[in-house]
């Protein structure tokens, strides 16, 4: 088992879990069709398109953001 | 009308979509003030929490033209990451971009913003940065391609107006083909006039409207005092006087003797 951090809270995941089989896990139901946001890993964007070809790694820092008021 | 970046708008206004009472009060205060385009900005989600897909439903109700932020970033790779999901997320090219510097009164750090706005520009975005008065700056951040500028008035939420009208007067002297919004610290619907008064094309708020007691008629409001704004611009504004002058004609003054 690795340890990464999503949106700042510690997470247990297995070694190289690709990125949406993590998503999945997290999420409980995940579709990534209808659901709004967007992600970065350790401060790098990943694009939806590249979601399927990432992998996580042991201390990986994952921001999940979603659309949110502001000013 | 007017131009924004690759838009024809109508109205002046950039409406900001945080801090109102309800969901409902900022539908109503921002079809209200009749503004077209709407900042938003991209949070930390739970995904099982449903908050985001949430306030993205009220959005595409309110089918606006979105000006994502980069509110809260501190440097340059934060500033160019959020704006690269927010690009993905908001499917747009548009960015108001925030560096900030100085916590205490939010003011941008204007090294960061000028390096994160070439880097942004690179990549292909409309960069729409906030920062300060500063005639070198804004020179530098033109040179750097970025065809919009928004000053500040005063600091965000501070509600001061312009407290410096002498530097936004000169921005606007100085870079007569860039287009000119102030961004933050209008307070009052009076603040937004003078904007337009000095020729400025637009103004983007948020807090006025929504901290307003009711924010669905400063929204109203708001709107008015822009349109008086820009028709009294357009108008052309009598020139200052040190020296009072009569406004009604000397010739046949009673009781007068040479």
């Amino acid at each position: 088992m690795i340890t990464v951090w999503l949106n700042n809270e510690a997470k247990q995941l297995a070694a190289s879990t690709p990125l949406p089989r993590a998503l999945s896990e997290w999420a409980g139901e995940w579709d990534n069709d209808s659901e709004v946001f967007a992600i970065a890993i350790n401060e790098n964007f990943v694009p939806k398109s590249q979601y399927g070809a990432t992998r996580i790694n042991d201390g990986d820092r994952i921001e999940l953001l979603a659309p949110m008021q502001g000013g | 009308m007017w131009q924004l970046a690759d838009k024809q708008l109508q109205s002046r206004l950039l409406l900001g979509s945080a801090l109102y009472p309800s969901p409902q009060v900022m539908q109503d205060a921002i079809r209200a003030s009749g503004a077209q385009v709407v900042t938003v900005s991209l949070r930390r989600q739970n995904p099982k929490a449903g908050g985001g897909n949430d306030f993205w439903a009220l959005l595409k109700e309110l089918d606006m033209t979105m000006l994502p932020n980069t509110a809260g970033c501190h440097s340059v790779k934060e500033a160019v990451t959020t704006a690269q999901m927010a690009r993905e997320l908001f499917n747009t090219n548009w960015i108001k971009l925030e560096v900030i510097g100085d916590d205490y009164n939010l003011q941008p750090d204007p090294f960061a913003l000028l390096e994160a706005a070439g880097e942004l520009i690179s990549q292909g975005f409309e960069v729409f940065p906030y920062c300060t008065d500063d005639l070198v700056l804004c020179e530098k951040l033109v040179a750097a391609g970025c065809r919009i500028l928004m000053p500040w008035g005063s600091p965000i939420g501070t509600g001061k107006g312009l407290i410096n009208p002498y530097a936004l007067k000169t921005l606007r002297q100085r870079l007569p083909d860039i287009t000119l919004i102030v961004d933050a610290g209008i307070g009052a619907p009076s603040h937004a006039a003078q904007a337009l008064e000095l020729g400025y094309d637009g103004v983007l708020l948020n807090t006025a409207v929504a901290q307003a007691s009711d924010p669905v008629a400063m929204a109203r409001a708001f709107k008015h005092s822009m349109q008086a704004g820009r028709l009294a611009c357009e108008a052309g504004i009598m020139p200052e006087r040190d020296m009072a002058q009569p406004s009604t004609p000397i010739l046949g003054t009673p009781f007068w003797t040479a």
